[in-house]
């Protein structure tokens, strides 16, 4: 991704209106884009109404963040220099998520400060009570001693490197999320919490160098004052313009505060946070009406299953928190806000799909700094004390203490009425049901049964009979390539691979184990048919199966 | 000169006595498991029955083998005969040595040409059935030479220039070589075809069609597997002249191993596998992953969950497979996650349960998938992983297999799949002089830093233990309850390991062989510890061969 930065960008946001910047960062954690010195060309056309066209203006913004679920359309034009001037008035758009003076790096290919970072900081330091309902509870913590209580509430420093030779004895228990997190959409998810507190760690870091020259220690209940006096924000508090969106949107970390954890933990958060949302109420202003009203309708059902754990979590985090922002122009039809739906969907995965590319630096930088007091990062040799070496992305898989019982888990799960499911489907064929016998041969097993009393029915002839056939008719992979159609997603192709990466990030809590650059292009599934004399020599890894 | 003649009077009166040969035979110890009627039903002929030379005898009973299984019984005199064949059977029946020893008894040690071509779809089962050979040949004075893709093929080509009797390889690599004419098998009177079906997929049949050209017309095609899919009819059609059908199945699965699934979401996966680890009385297993970045990602997981394993899959580097291959074999780790990579034919007896992380999308995989326990007629077990997008490949596969996949138990019998007596377990044979000679010669020019790659043990916990701060990949167990228990092989007897014995504590459902004192954290199996590390650095030892690929 890096090779983008600093060229010039062309990004449409969801309201329509067209900037042209410099690509300063793509924030993956945040799911944000970040623009320097960025043009305004107002919406031309777009909305095809020309009553609520926007205009074009001149004005040069030094800095602006977009939030990425909101970005319509992002495309790269040539590079380009521009000259500087002062911002004046930012449009009124909610997808923009920060406009100020052009912070300055981070770490290389830095994190552009959050707002909301500073603000949590020092929350998440001096609420103790908030650490439980925090980015996840600490019970997650993977280096935490697995015996211990859980909610002692220290997070033990430097834990990491031991995190991983401990096996990991998360004591998360399994109930825990869902009490933690209130999620409206979806079933509480992986239990690992990174969704949530990963972005908060991005965000908590900045803050030891921002905090300082700032010399602010803000407080989350005070989100707003700190908004407020942004350098080159405009600051006039004046309802139609800025703050108000602003201090939503810029905000995303609070605002999943409050629907994941903060509900619980800090209750003291919320009323605080819910005056400053009713405070530009009568505005249009995405804090109000995003939180009350349209988060629950946003796809959150799927859009965290798509991007919990790692990679494209970082995605989810703005998803919620930006779904208010999107839906801003509040009255809209159904229609509207399922296309919305769609679109953000579409845009969280862009993001996630970018991030793929590129998170290893930032991840890094990530870790670096938030190794104090988050001992989740991968303690491997990998992190080779630079920002950018290969960090390894993981997240720890949080494995309950308890066993996984199976009993429970087997009884959400009824075979009858899955073959019912597939008679009425017909998706396959639909074959006298099986006999299920519930007793099991105690030395033979289940094969003994077949033989003994159920051989014909359970053996349709369909597919294998001694009798009729040498050959069977089952299932397999020569069938199933010569069933293949043109449209069918290849092994290994980008949508595979995308796939791929977000069942991984469910499963394990990352997309791969490098990050997911290794693989591609090094011919997969669909290598193999051709050129097979060539591809024979010297190729060892690209050889041979794809598996 | 008397003392000659006297001589040469008693070495003929030794070769005359036919009853003791076989007693002289060092065989391994016998395998006492209970086996099922997949390897047992036979009509009770012998070895000695089919007509084969003596020398090969020696080595089939040496090798442990006791009495032809059905397949073998159907097969080999049909064979010796030349007629092409067309054979079925279960997996882990003895497939292998029903196509290796009609070849063993018909190749002519005189001369100098290649007689026999094994073709085998993947490089792991070229190795393995490459050793097969040699060890059933041991006394027949032939040369097996196995050659692979993903290895040198300057070497293979020195090699060719010796005779090579049998050849053992993956179609790519033997078209090469026949293109070049290195490989001639112009009076190559026979073509096996291992896993028939699947080197009858489309990327391989093109090469197998081009690599028939080189043979001649009158020759013997034998061709086996335990899946014959209509698709691959047509080939049969074209290039086989009457073969004899043996279909030894009347259904596909195996009849020892009993088939359990366990549903969970995706996220609770390495949760459950947490589980069944704790729960389970693995012997040794094999963990199946859909694709190759989930098995790192699950090696990864099970490593940080605090227990060992390796893992292996298609883009590894061929000589970290080989080593895995190898390791795995000789029961170094308890635990293997791969890819289809292994699917098929990979026979290592000391696996006892297979667990499909990942629930396969058709039947075939499944079946050749879970045929990875229960070998020869063995008990064995099969868990799979269902997730709600997988309940339509269930049942499917299901249906098409005619079995029945059941719901966990709370408690799973372990006569299902526990042995008593795991150390007669048979082991890879062990490799011959010259194997070990040129393993060793093998392991100087190998890379020592790639010999962590794919051993996916805990490194770091394992330093974080013993403190040694070395993190080679250690070889030798501390403890032998982590070891598997393939059983007494060579190897361990001679460095004097015990085999193993793992204490079932009486409490919990499930046996928990993890409880142990020894256990650090009462819950974690306890590690290899660097300190008795008497090996290479990088983990081989002298006496035993390294995976020699193309070992003569």
């Amino acid at each position: 991704m890096s090779e983008f930065i600093g060229s010039r960008i062309s990004l449409i946001s969801r309201s329509d209106i067209r900037y042209v910047g410099i690509l300063h960062e793509i924030n993956s954690e945040n799911s944000t884009v970040a623009l320097e010195q960025v043009v305004s060309f107002g919406t031309e056309g777009r909305r095809g109404d020309p009553a609520k066209e926007i205009t074009a203006t001149d004005n040069i913004y030094e800095y602006i963040v977009f939030r990425g679920s909101d970005v319509k359309d992002l495309r790269i034009e040539e590079p380009a220099k521009m000259p500087q001037q002062k911002p004046p008035q930012v449009p009124d758009d909610p997808a923009i998520l920060q406009s100020t003076a052009r912070p300055p790096n981070y770490p290389p290919q830095g994190l552009p400060p959050q707002y909301p970072a500073p603000t949590m900081h020092p929350y998440y330091q001096q609420n103790p009570a908030a650490r439980y309902g925090y980015p996840q509870n600490p019970y997650g913590y993977p280096g935490y001693p697995s015996v211990g209580p859980p909610g002692v509430g220290q997070f033990p420093p430097q834990v990491s490197q031991q995190a991983s030779q401990q096996p990991q004895q998360q004591q998360q228990p399994q109930p825990q999320p869902t009490g933690v997190y209130p999620r409206q959409g979806p079933p509480p998810q992986t239990p690992i919490g990174p969704a949530v507190s990963r972005p908060q760690q991005g965000q908590a870091q900045p803050p030891q160098q921002a905090i300082g020259p700032r010399g602010a220690p803000q407080q989350a209940s005070q989100p707003q004052a700190e908004q407020q006096p942004k350098p080159t924000t405009p600051t006039t508090p004046a309802p139609q313009t800025q703050p108000a969106p602003s201090v939503a949107i810029a905000n995303p970390p609070v605002s999943v505060a409050v629907q994941d954890g903060v509900k619980t933990a800090a209750p003291q958060l919320v009323p605080a946070l819910q005056e400053q949302a009713a405070k530009p109420a009568n505005t249009v202003t995405a804090a109000a009406k995003g939180r009350t009203g349209i988060v629950p309708a946003l796809p959150l059902a799927s859009a965290p299953r798509q991007g919990v754990p790692t990679l494209t979590s970082a995605s989810v985090v703005p998803i919620t928190a930006t779904n208010a922002a999107a839906a801003a122009p509040a009255p809209k039809s159904a229609a509207e806000i399922n296309d919305t739906t769609a679109a953000v969907q579409d845009l969280a995965h862009k993001v996630s799909q970018l991030k793929t590319s590129f998170s290893n630096g930032e991840a890094t930088a990530l870790a670096a700094t938030d190794g104090s007091h988050r001992p989740a990062r991968q303690p491997t040799n990998r992190v080779r004390g630079g920002f950018r070496a290969g960090f390894q992305q993981s997240r720890k898989v949080e494995i309950p203490a308890g066993d996984f019982d199976f009993e429970s888990a087997n009884a959400k799960f009824n075979k009858q009425d899955l073959i019912k499911e597939v008679i009425a489907s017909e998706d396959v064929p639909a074959l006298t049901p099986m006999k299920v016998s519930t007793t099991n041969g105690a030395t033979t097993g289940v094969g003994e049964e077949a033989d003994g009393h159920g051989n014909a029915t359970l053996q349709p002839d369909g597919f294998y009979s001694k009798k009729k056939s040498f050959f069977d008719n089952i299932s397999c992979e020569n069938k199933e390539r010569a069933e293949a159609k043109e449209g069918d997603r290849p092994r290994g192709g980008a949508q595979w691979r995308g796939e791929e990466t977000k069942k991984n990030i469910e499963t394990f809590g990352q997309g791969s184990v490098d990050g997911g650059n290794r693989y591609q292009g090094r011919g997969g599934w669909r290598g193999r048919g051709r050129g097979f004399r060539g591809g024979y020599r010297g190729r060892a890894v690209m050889r041979g199966n794809a598996f | 000169m008397s003392a000659a003649l006297a001589e040469q009077l008693e070495n003929t009166s030794i070769s005359g006595q036919d009853g003791d040969w076989k007693a002289n035979l060092k065989a391994p110890a016998k395998d006492l498991r209970p086996q099922t009627e997949d390897v047992t039903a036979t009509k009770g002929l012998e070895f000695e029955d089919l007509y084969i030379k003596r020398e090969l005898l020696m080595g089939i009973f040496e090798a442990g083998f006791d009495k032809p299984s059905p397949i073998q019984e159907e097969t080999i005199p049909v064979a010796l005969t030349g007629r092409d064949i067309l054979a079925r059977a279960k997996n882990g029946t003895g497939k292998t040595a029903a196509f290796v020893i009609p070849a063993l008894e018909r190749v002519n040690p005189k001369s100098t040409k290649t007689q026999a071509l094994i073709l085998v779809p993947t490089r792991e089962l070229a190795l393995q059935t490459s050793q097969v050979c040699k060890t059933l040949g041991k006394h027949l004075g032939i040369n097996v030479m196995v050659t692979t893709g993903g290895t040198g093929l300057k070497d293979d080509i020195i090699r060719l220039n010796d005779a090579v009797h049998i050849l053992v390889g993956t179609p790519g690599r033997i078209l090469d070589l026949a293109g070049k004419g290195v490989a001639d098998f112009s009076e190559c009177p026979i073509f096996i075809m291992d896993e028939a079906d699947k080197l009858l997929s489309p990327e391989f049949t093109p090469i197998i069609e081009q690599l028939l050209a080189y043979f001649p017309v009158d020759r013997q095609t034998m061709l086996f597997s335990a899946t014959f899919p209509l698709v691959v009819k047509s080939f049969m059609d074209k290039h086989l002249r009457q073969p004899y059908e043996i279909n030894l199945m009347d259904e596909l699965t195996l009849r020892g191993v009993t088939q359990y699934y366990a549903f969970v979401e995706e996220k609770q996966k390495v949760h459950c596998l947490n589980t069944l680890f704790s729960k389970l009385q693995i012997n040794q297993s094999i963990i199946f992953c859909n694709s190759t970045n989930r098995v790192e990602l699950l090696a990864k997981k099970i490593t940080e969950l605090g227990y060992s394993c390796f893992y292996s899959h298609a883009k590894m580097l061929q000589n970290h497979r080989n080593r895995v291959f190898h390791d795995f074999r000789n029961g170094v780790c308890r635990n293997l996650v791969c890819s289809d990579l292994l699917t098929r034919g990979i026979d290592i007896q000391a696996v006892n349960v297979v667990i499909n992380f990942d629930f396969p999308k058709n039947a075939e995989t499944y079946l050749h998938r879970i045929g990875r326990s229960g070998r020869f007629g063995h008990l064995g077990l099969a868990i799979n992983l269902i997730n709600w997008e997988d309940r339509f490949n269930l049942y499917k596969i299901e249906q098409e297999l005619g079995t029945e996949i059941q719901p966990i138990p709370p408690t799973i019998d372990k006569k299902l799949y526990v042995y008593d007596s795991p150390e007669t377990i048979p082991k890879p044979p062990p490799p011959t002089t010259a194997e070990k000679k040129e393993a060793e010669q093998r392991q100087q020019s190998r890379p020592s830093n790639t010999s962590n790659s794919h051993h996916n043990t805990p490194q770091r916990q394992q330093n974080y233990n013993s403190s040694t701060g070395s993190y080679q990949f250690p070889r030798q167990p501390q403890n032998s309850q982590q070891k598997p228990r393939p059983g007494l092989g060579p190897s361990s007897q001679a460095q004097g390991v015990p085999p193993p014995t793992q204490q079932v504590p009486p409490q919990g459902h499930y046996p928990n062989p993890n409880s142990a004192a020894q256990n650090h954290q009462n819950r974690r199996p306890p590690r290899y510890n660097n300190q008795s590390q008497q090996g290479r650095p990088n983990g081989f030892n002298a006496h035993e061969g390294g995976p020699s690929v193309r070992a003569m």
